[in-house]
């Protein structure tokens, strides 16, 4: 009984617990989300054509989607639904959400984990580059590169870039149809480049601000003292032992700008016509196929929260210190 | 930037009234303060054109006959592919802007707010239930969420305004949560209690008032994130619907016609950003000021 207790008081349980009912939240809001669409799912079906349909017509399918039912069985059917794998079709591709997902979810965490690399190309050496004269010119300029950084909108960036280099170099590599890395892996990077380019200079800033701050603290710490002491050599504690640690925050930074990831895919693949999760959720809203955006949104949210809790759990692991708390 | 809110260390909430009248005077007294005035004036001065219709021409007029035309002395910043003038339309989007981002944020910041004093004051039920709401929210990418709300509501300026205000609802709940949390427990609080003040009168007369701070902090950077979300959303269609003009929109507008006509993708690109770092550089220089960690250098 006593161990019992201790299971349901540990705070493992307590942080699955909370993503449990957070994803409870997550699938009310998103099914509250399809029900206050304009007109409902028989206007989404049937577009103007649902105006033409007879009171009785109307009725039936009314049965037929459970529409005569109450909210709650409504919602009960369609969480039953969508926990076997249900995610809905779509009409125009008679394609299922579930394999929709399975072609475009690729395509995205490629473009993720790009602009994570680019992110950190630029973002690590730059906040090297600031931390060395805290307060100094170079150190004001890389701020103020980052504060332009973050104010510039990435469809702003993305649309000036990729006009830029079409219209003087006659370079657009996005205009032809996409290409998956197992197609052809040459004309998939050359895709993916602008797009990771784009997202990666708007994390960036974060990340410099991250390593600048991580670096400033840690060569503050007595170990680095203890080290010089010691006769390291500079350029050995600069890397071994200052960047190293730096480095353990910056890569935390980067993983929980994963959100703003899938977020921000929405504006680059769209600009880069890259089939992605977020073009997904576009396209399902332009051609009123509001279960694909509806199921679509969950997956994200989803996939979202269960990475937070991943991030949680390896930490518990990795880390000792946070075992205590 | 993720949706991690950036919070002010809770120090601030220590500086008292006494000293506001200073703290302004030194937020902008910095390079990035003067700079931040100096752009914020020139956005509300456009802005105030775009609404009251103080634009040489009408942001909606149509004349097909000069369609495409460079900057110059009647058209300062050219026209669009329909012979509409960029400027009055860059004054008028930057008004809708600015009218969508205040709203947004006054309705985030004020239920958000309430919700975040709730729960750390009252504790309980109360702030697990919040809890439950912020992390439901914060677990959507914020355009994402903002699209999804905007795109399923009949289409307004009003209904962008909203969508933009529940994204960014948890941000206030959850910066507002901490330092009640900490001031709830400060000696001059418990005082006010013991000497038999209702819990409600303290909370209105002591807890309230000293995150005053943090909120307006908070605010102006919201204001800037409430500008990009905007205008990210029409840029992507699901924003203020035309004919009225959106900075996003233009920029939309200009994506293919960037070789014959680069004017109509710089002006608004660059309102956008202008304001943007306005915004971000004011909210920058007041937490410098307020803060008293990096306030002293």
């Amino acid at each position: 009984m006593n161990q019992l207790r201790a299971v349901a008081r540990h705070p493992v349980t307590r942080r699955v617990g909370e993503t449990l009912l957070t994803l409870l939240g997550i699938s009310i809001l998103t099914f509250i989300l399809l029900r206050v669409v304009p007109g409902n799912q028989i206007t989404a079906a049937y577009g103007t054509a649902a105006g033409e349909l007879t009171p009785a017509q109307l009725h039936s399918l009314e049965i037929y989607y459970g529409l005569d039912k109450p909210l709650i069985a409504q919602y009960f059917s369609w969480l039953g639904g969508v926990l076997t794998g249900n995610l809905g079709v779509s009409a125009t591709s008679h394609l299922s959400v579930l394999q929709m997902t399975a072609q475009s979810l690729p395509n995205t965490l490629e473009l993720a984990v790009l602009s994570i690399v680019v992110g950190l190309l630029l973002g690590v050496p730059l906040g090297v580059l600031a931390a060395s004269r805290p307060g100094k010119t170079r150190d004001n300029l890389t701020q103020f590169g980052s504060l332009l950084a973050l104010s510039i909108p990435s469809f702003l960036l993305a649309t000036a870039v990729a006009s830029w280099l079409a219209n003087t170099f006659n370079w657009y590599p996005n205009g032809a149809g996409y290409n998956t890395l197992l197609e052809n892996p040459a004309l998939n990077l050359e895709q993916m480049i602008l797009p990771a380019l784009v997202l990666g200079i708007s994390i960036a800033p974060p990340v410099m601000q991250t390593a600048r701050t991580a670096i400033l603290d840690i060569r503050a710490e007595d170990f680095v003292r203890t080290a010089r002491a010691k006769g390291v050599p500079e350029r050995r504690l600069q890397f071994r032992h200052i960047l190293r640690n730096a480095l353990i925050p910056v890569v935390t930074m980067s993983g929980l700008q994963f959100g703003f990831l899938l977020g921000g895919a929405l504006v680059a693949e769209q600009i880069f016509s890259i089939p992605g999760i977020g073009r997904q959720v576009l396209l399902g809203l332009n051609e009123k196929e509001y279960a694909v955006v509806q199921s679509t949104v969950l997956i994200i949210a989803t996939m979202f929260v269960l990475v937070n809790l991943l991030t949680d759990l390896v930490y518990r692991v990795v880390d000792p210190r946070v075992r205590v708390r | 930037m993720s949706n991690t809110a950036k919070t002010i260390d809770m120090t601030t909430i220590v500086m008292g009234s006494a000293r506001r009248k200073s703290v302004w005077r030194a937020a902008f007294r910095t390079p990035s303060g003067i700079a931040s005035v100096v752009l914020m004036t020139v956005i509300v001065i456009l802005a105030i054109m775009g609404l009251f219709g103080f634009t040489p021409h009408d942001p909606a007029q149509q004349t097909v006959s000069s369609a495409l035309e460079g900057p110059g002395s009647t058209h300062w910043f050219g026209t669009d592919q329909f012979g509409r003038d960029v400027f009055a339309r860059v004054a008028s989007g930057l008004a809708n802007s600015l009218r969508i981002a205040i709203v947004s944020v006054a309705a985030a910041a004020l239920a958000g707010t309430t919700l975040g004093v709730l729960a750390g004051y009252y504790q309980g039920l109360i702030d697990r239930i919040v809890g439950v709401i912020t992390n439901v929210l914060f677990a959507f990418p914020s355009l994402l969420l903002a699209l999804a709300l905007a795109a399923t509501l009949q289409r307004s300026w009003e209904t962008v305004a909203l969508s933009i205000a529940i994204v960014y609802l948890p941000i206030f709940a959850r910066v507002a949560r901490g330092p009640v949390l900490t001031l709830r427990s400060a000696d001059y609080v418990m005082a006010s209690t013991a000497i038999g003040r209702s819990r409600l009168s303290t909370l209105f007369e002591h807890v309230i008032p000293n995150m005053r701070s943090i909120l307006v902090v908070q605010i102006t950077l919201s204001l800037s994130w409430a500008i990009l979300t905007e205008a990210s959303l029409s840029f992507l269609g699901f924003g203020t619907p035309p004919p009225a003009a959106s900075l996003g929109g233009m920029v939309e507008d200009a994506q293919s016609l960037t070789s014959v006509a680069p004017w109509m993708l710089y002006f608004p690109g660059t309102a956008i950003v202008i304001a943007v770092i306005g915004l971000n550089l004011l909210g920058d220089s007041l937490r410098a000021a307020l803060d008293p960690k990096t306030g002293s250098h």
